[in-house]
């Protein structure tokens, strides 16, 4: 994990300002909520985080490097989103190490955040199941949610961004979590 | 009993459809003698009229260019329509709401409009009597891009970000997740494409003299328009014919699941 510090930043959609003069400091390990109103710019600013959105002006960090710029795939961040985003074509072992194998990273290190995923997360029933497969059953928890928060680009994620609603879908997840 | 009623009705209708084309299918195996009888069983059954349509013209050789061009165009439609779909449907860029206006606009132009411009064009480009006649003009079509870019915006784009966060560049975004999610509409589209450029007749005809070059539809329309008329040469012709759809037909058997699925859910009829 990492620190993370927003300065300054600003994002406009055309004529439009969702996010002015934004400043945060997330410590190493820290947990944050972002809490307010339907359209405030809460996903905007985790979207800016992962480097899904482009930042208007301002500058992002993610522990000692600026990140502002930088795309999706350099910054090592992980997100959980409000709809999973699993691949519906993959099953779920797949869906963990996707990510990782795109990455080149090595197959031993690839089945250990794979066994991972099955001990702490409870996903061990679900591995070879799609994602349509995973819901029901006699498990306490939200499978597709667990699966999501165990895919990560690389296999230790600086940062872990997490998008729910007000009610979130996730509520019923067991197990410990990387970070929410 | 209304059921049953109902159910002779359909198999009439389908008779009406399936007869010409099993008299067609049988009339290949009848000798001369009997090609006029309305019976779909022939009394001597005989390759004959095989063995004189292959020996009467190459079409050996036009059934593998046919291949080679239809499934050359259905392949460069697939990869290069997709990609223009995708594009169109999940990039930011500027023009991106005039080009497909542009792309809606083509479909309204009539192909024969725009024949003689594109054999102008072959011309200049010394490309008559060539493959590449055959094939580069209908390696995209508008009707492909529409048809995936629809199925394109229905993705969720939290899939895209996850992807981009997975590391995935767009043409991996593109191959990797929208592919195997767009079976039905890529089948459709690669099995419409496929029939059209199977069955291409006029283009052929304006391009390519050769007879080496012919595909199998215009060597068949040539077979036929010099191969004098008259029952000897009918059966010869519908054998010919033959050859030209059984590849039609077994594409269509292969893909049809899918098909059927993707009309239902397009909304688009053939």
């Amino acid at each position: 994990m990492a620190t993370v510090a927003f300065e300054h930043v600003r994002k406009d959609f055309g004529t439009t300002t969702v996010v002015r003069d934004f400043d945060l400091q997330v410590a190493d390990g820290e947990l944050v909520v972002l809490v307010g109103g339907s359209g405030c710019g809460k996903s905007t600013i985790l979207r800016m985080l992962a480097g899904l959105e482009s930042i208007t002006s301002g500058t992002v960090r993610i522990g000692e490097r600026e990140v502002t710029h930088l795309p999706p795939r350099e910054r090592n961040v992980a997100m959980v989103f409000q709809d999973y985003a699993l691949y519906p074509h993959l099953t779920a072992r797949e869906n963990i190490s996707l990510g990782l194998r795109l990455r080149k990273i090595p197959k031993d290190e690839i089945q250990q955040r794979v066994r991972w995923a099955t001990e702490i997360l409870e996903l061990g029933p679900f591995l070879d199941r799609k994602p349509k497969q995973m819901s029901g059953g006699p498990w306490c928890g939200n499978p597709q949610c667990s699966c999501s928060m165990s895919r990560s680009p690389t296999s230790t994620p600086t940062c872990v961004a997490r998008c729910v609603r007000r009610s979130p879908k996730c509520s019923g997840v067991s197990g410990p979590r990387p970070c929410t | 009993m209304k059921r049953a009623a109902f159910y002779l009705l359909l198999a009439v209708a389908a008779a009406t459809f399936l007869y010409p084309f099993l008299w067609m299918a049988a009339t290949t195996f009848k000798s001369p003698a009997e090609v006029g009888a309305l019976s779909l069983l022939p009394d001597q059954p005989t390759l004959e009229n095989y063995r004189l349509m292959w020996a009467r013209a190459p079409f050996g050789r036009a059934l593998f260019n046919s291949m080679l061009v239809a499934t050359t165009i259905t392949l460069s439609v697939l990869v290069f329509g997709s990609s223009a779909a995708y594009a169109l449907a999940r990039l930011s860029f500027p023009g991106r709401g005039i080009l497909n206006a542009v792309t809606v606009a083509v479909l309204l132009v009539p192909a024969q409009l725009t024949l003689i411009p594109m054999y102008t064009l072959i011309v200049q480009l010394g490309w008559v009597d060539s493959y590449a006649a055959l094939i580069v003009p209908f390696a995209l079509n508008a009707t492909a891009i529409l048809i995936l870019r629809q199925f394109f915006l229905q993705v969720p784009r939290s899939l895209i970000d996850s992807a981009r966060l997975d590391g995935m560049g767009e043409l991996r975004i593109l191959f990797t997740v929208f592919w195997p999610l767009a079976k039905a509409p890529l089948a459709m589209v690669g099995i419409i494409t496929f029939m059209g450029a199977w069955n291409e007749v006029l283009w052929p005809l304006l391009v390519v003299r050769d007879e080496q070059l012919m595909t199998l539809p215009q060597l068949l329309t040539v077979f036929s328009l010099g191969g004098g008329a008259g029952p000897r040469q009918l059966a010869t012709k519908l054998a010919a014919a033959m050859v030209l759809v059984v590849p039609v037909v077994l594409a269509y058997m292969f893909l049809q699941r899918y098909f059927i699925e993707s009309m239902a859910s397009t909304g688009i009829k053939g």
